[in-house]
């Protein structure tokens, strides 16, 4: 770590292979496209190379490394004017037995995208980093009691999207 | 600290971290960040041209004019010497 701090390539990227498939599965969750995924956890790192000698705290890495990455799929969201997509789940529920509006292969990334962006990000943190309300607060400088109402109004969502993908898939195997 | 999580979720998302191999991905970012040490050191450079450019100048422009007002420069800095020795 010292040394990736002090500008040694080498140490560098022994730190990516450590830590870039937890930084790569969660840029997938949230952004559901592995492609982009990829390329926003490549961004990130180069973030993290240029920004490294700045780091106060060598025990802070992962978690600095997490905004990094955070910060940069916000961006992309931004930058790329991604619109909230709050019905479908509201969809699913409400006609019972209706196939969802992709297709059956709606899996938990698919389900994921259906979320609205803040909504989506606040889960994953929760659900996938294992982050506590307040730590997703910090880092997303959202106010702590619409970090809670996301992860309760998304969680509700998003099992109402996987509960109507069960027996859809069902029915595929039954086929 | 979890707060209140859906156990079935958690089962959910701890069941799609699945580990991604690295060695391609590891090989673009390489090429990626040397790219971008690439164009750092270019930056670095360009700065460094102008540095020493405007440094020349500065050094041209004030040389002479030390020099010329070398008395006053004299006289000038004793009096903040005693200035300061009296403060």
């Amino acid at each position: 770590m010292a040394l990736a701090m002090s500008g040694d390539a080498a140490a560098f990227s022994e730190l990516v292979r450590r830590r870039q498939s937890a930084l790569r599965n969660l840029l997938r969750r949230l952004s559901r496209d592995p492609a982009l995924a990829d390329d926003l956890a490549q961004q990130a790192f180069v973030k993290a190379w240029r920004s490294l000698p700045k780091l106060r705290s060598v025990a802070a890495f992962g978690a600095w490394l997490r905004r990094l990455a955070v910060n940069t799929w916000l961006e992309h969201v931004r930058a790329a004017h991604v619109l909230p997509i709050a019905s479908a789940a509201e969809d699913l529920a409400g006609v019972p037995g209706r196939a969802p509006a992709t297709d059956e292969q709606l899996d938990l990334d698919r389900a994921l995208a259906q979320l609205p962006p803040d909504e989506r990000l606040c889960i994953v943190l929760a659900y996938s980093e294992g982050m506590s309300h307040g730590e997703i607060s910090a880092l997303t400088a959202l106010p702590l009691g619409t970090v809670k109402s996301h992860i309760r109004r998304g969680g509700e969502r998003l099992r109402a999207l996987l509960d109507a993908y069960e027996p859809l898939k069902e029915q595929a195997h039954a086929q | 600290m979890h707060n209140e999580l859906d156990a079935q979720l958690l089962r959910r998302f701890a069941s799609a971290a699945e580990p991604l191999a690295d060695a391609q991905f590891t090989a673009r970012l390489a090429a990626r960040l040397e790219h971008a040490r690439g164009f750092s050191f270019g930056v670095r450079g360009v700065y460094s041209i102008l540095g020493t450019i405007v440094s020349g100048f500065g050094t041209g422009v004030l040389l002479p004019w030390r020099l010329k007002h070398s008395r006053i420069m004299v006289v000038g800095a004793a009096a903040v010497t005693l200035w300061t020795a009296f403060l």
